[in-house]
């Protein structure tokens, strides 16, 4: 009998030791590549600065905002212009904010991404601005555009904030079937935004077609990633915080807020989130369309949807798309125009702006939805246009070669009335 | 257990005890006597088993070293063989035993190590991604414990268990639709195996 067990304890004991032994595999990957160029996070974190004017190079999305424009220089900053006299416009200051793309300004407070952060600044007294919070790590994922030609090397956050991409050879150790890394673009959101790409703005203190943050009062929804959808609690000026973070399955674009509905611009389709709670929205209801930058903006009756080709969001048609949405909850399609490659639009009164690219800038009369293109009032076609802040009469419109703007208090004729150059043109 | 394992197992059992039968009428057996030092060739096939990602949990290993042992009991050798660990491999190795006792059942334990050659020729794949594989071995570590059996003055057979260490390595060349070079993605696989093995030693 001990016998036995001494047998079976020695079988089970080697069964065991057969069994105890586990394989390791792991990769090893040598490419070429978008390789991250790190800035340590504390001189990152104290790198704002107010500088003179500087030459506006790569304008990004605008905003305007009691007699001030802002233009955004793509993942550099934001250039201050005095627009007090939109025959006269002036550049009186530039904000340095490293990789900023996206402003939105509530009273005196201006709130700004940079890169992976979201700063508050106090722009009280406009040439002394201060700092006043930062909320950070709200876009972690957030990286400069790199080279598009190459694969993206993987990001270790803890090095510091990626400010640059250097394409070289990189070899990179991780465990087989591990995410990061090696054609690694899926997980990063590009915050610098090329002409290619496209992303401009337009933006009033309340709406833009292309804008990314939205303010709701106290409340800014910010697209942190195009599947996370935030929301900030800006009450207390100097003390940020989320309050609310939403995944969408879908990749988000841009934000409209029309009273208490938030509609999203999505790559498939268009989405109306309620904000009768606006720290928490709510989903209402969505709108397919076909795979394309979607730029959105609405008048509560129609939504005004522009599709397009030629970017990183895919698709292949040029689309101008009205949608009815007088049932919020059912939103259906009244009818879709052909357009040459629209980027931004805005509305106002009965006029519909659309920036179409390189053929220039179109103004309709879009009272009759079924025959807006029948309608056009008139056509600036010498221009590649962005996008637009129709205001009061005067159309502020960012296009390749500089910022432009129209006087059409007298539609049947609409002056520009100055063009503001950008370096090199 | 593999039936490769079952069949060596078996192979190796019967030739100590076929050289124990009687060589023929009036021949009587003779009393087994165990010089202390001298060469000795030692043929041992082993199972590596262990948790595996690849399908392969258990995987055969034969070995043929031939060693000088000292008159107190230490081991020199090398040796050579054919593993297969998920591509077949030739290792050479250093071997090191310490085998004390002069009894005829002699317990012992041994260290190898050394370098495993790949025998897998390159894999040329002619995808539209342009990928080719090539294969290469890598360092073999080996320790464990077991004793043998001295049934004839000159052949003994053993029993062991121990550990295996082995990396292998399978590097593909792939064309990355951006970018002018190709990348080159190397899968490592570090076997930490069982082994059980057994074998026939020859003085």
């Amino acid at each position: 009998m001990k016998n036995l067990l001494k047998t079976t304890g020695f079988f089970i004991l080697l069964i065991a030791a057969m069994t105890a032994c586990e394989d390791r595999r792991y990769e090893l990957i040598t490419y070429e590549a978008n390789v991250p160029v790190y800035m340590d996070l504390n001189v990152f974190r104290n790198s704002f600065t107010k500088s003179e004017p500087v030459e506006i190079k790569q304008p990004g999305k605008i905003y305007f905002k009691d007699g001030y424009l802002f233009v955004n220089e793509c993942g550099k900053g934001i250039h201050v212009i005095d627009n007090s006299d939109p025959s006269n416009p002036e550049k009186i200051a530039f904000y340095n904010i490293m990789g900023n793309i996206d402003m939105a300004i509530r009273g005196n407070i201006l709130y700004a991404d940079s890169y992976i952060d979201l700063v508050a600044i106090d722009i009280s007294d406009i040439n002394d601005p201060v700092e006043i919070d930062r909320l950070e790590n709200v876009f972690p994922e957030s990286v400069p555009q790199g080279d598009s030609w190459y694969p993206y090397a993987r990001v270790d956050s803890k090095k510091g904030v990626v400010v640059d991409w250097k394409v070289r050879t990189v070899t990179e150790k991780r465990e087989i079937y591990e995410q990061g890394g090696w054609i690694y673009i899926n997980m990063l959101t590009f915050n610098g935004t090329g002409a290619v790409d496209g992303s401009w703005s337009a933006g009033a203190g309340i709406a833009g077609s292309m804008a990314r943050f939205m303010l709701n009062n106290e409340f800014l929804y910010l697209i942190a990633h195009p599947w996370l959808l935030k929301t900030v609690d800006t009450e207390s000026g100097s003390e940020m915080q989320v309050v609310d973070s939403i995944e969408v399955s879908r990749d988000m674009e841009t934000l409209y807020r029309l009273g208490d509905k938030l509609f999203i611009g999505t790559t498939t389709g268009m989405l109306i989130y309620g904000l009768d709670n606006p720290d928490k929205p709510a989903f209402l209801s969505s709108y397919d369309h076909i795979t394309a930058c979607d730029p959105v903006v609405t008048d509560g009756r129609y939504a005004y949807v522009t599709l397009r080709t030629g970017n990183r969001c895919g698709g292949n048609q040029n689309l101008l798309e009205v949608i009815d949405i007088s049932s919020i909850t059912n939103p259906y399609l009244v009818k879709s125009y052909p357009m040459y490659n629209p980027h931004g639009l805005g509305i106002e009164g009965d006029l519909l702006f659309i920036c179409d690219g390189d053929a220039g800038l179109k103004i309709y009369d879009r009272t009759d939805p079924l025959g807006i293109l029948t309608n056009q009032l008139a056509h600036f076609a010498d221009i590649d246009t962005y996008d637009v802040i129709p205001l009061e009469g005067i159309l502020m419109l960012i296009g390749e070669d500089g910022i432009y703007q129209y006087d059409y208090t007298d539609i049947q004729n609409i002056v520009q009335i100055s063009h503001l150059l950008i370096a090199g043109e | 257990m593999p039936k490769h394992v079952v069949f060596i197992a078996g192979l190796l059992l019967a030739i100590p005890v076929w050289s124990q039968l009687p060589a023929g009428p009036g021949t009587s057996t003779e009393k087994v006597e165990r010089p202390g030092h001298g060469y000795f060739i030692h043929l041992s096939s082993s199972n590596l088993a262990g948790r595996s990602s690849n399908d392969e949990p258990n995987s055969l290993s034969i070995h043929l070293l031939s060693a000088y042992k000292t008159s107190k009991g230490l081991c020199f050798g090398a040796g050579s063989g054919i593993d297969h660990l998920e591509i077949p491999l030739l290792p050479f190795y250093a071997y090191l035993r310490y085998d004390p006792f002069k009894t005829k059942f002699s317990p012992y334990v041994w260290l190898k190590s050394g370098y495993a050659v790949s025998l897998a020729g390159d894999d040329q794949e002619n995808t539209w991604y342009g990928s080719y594989t090539e294969s290469k071995g890598g360092l073999l570590l080996n320790a464990g414990f077991g004793f043998v059996l001295y049934t004839w003055p000159n052949v003994g057979v053993n029993m062991g268990i121990g550990y295996r260490f082995q990396k292998v390595s399978r590097t593909y060349h792939e064309y990355w639709w951006g970018g002018g070079e190709e990348a080159v993605r190397e899968i490592i696989t570090e076997f930490n195996r069982f082994e059980l093995q057994i074998g026939v030693i020859f003085r």
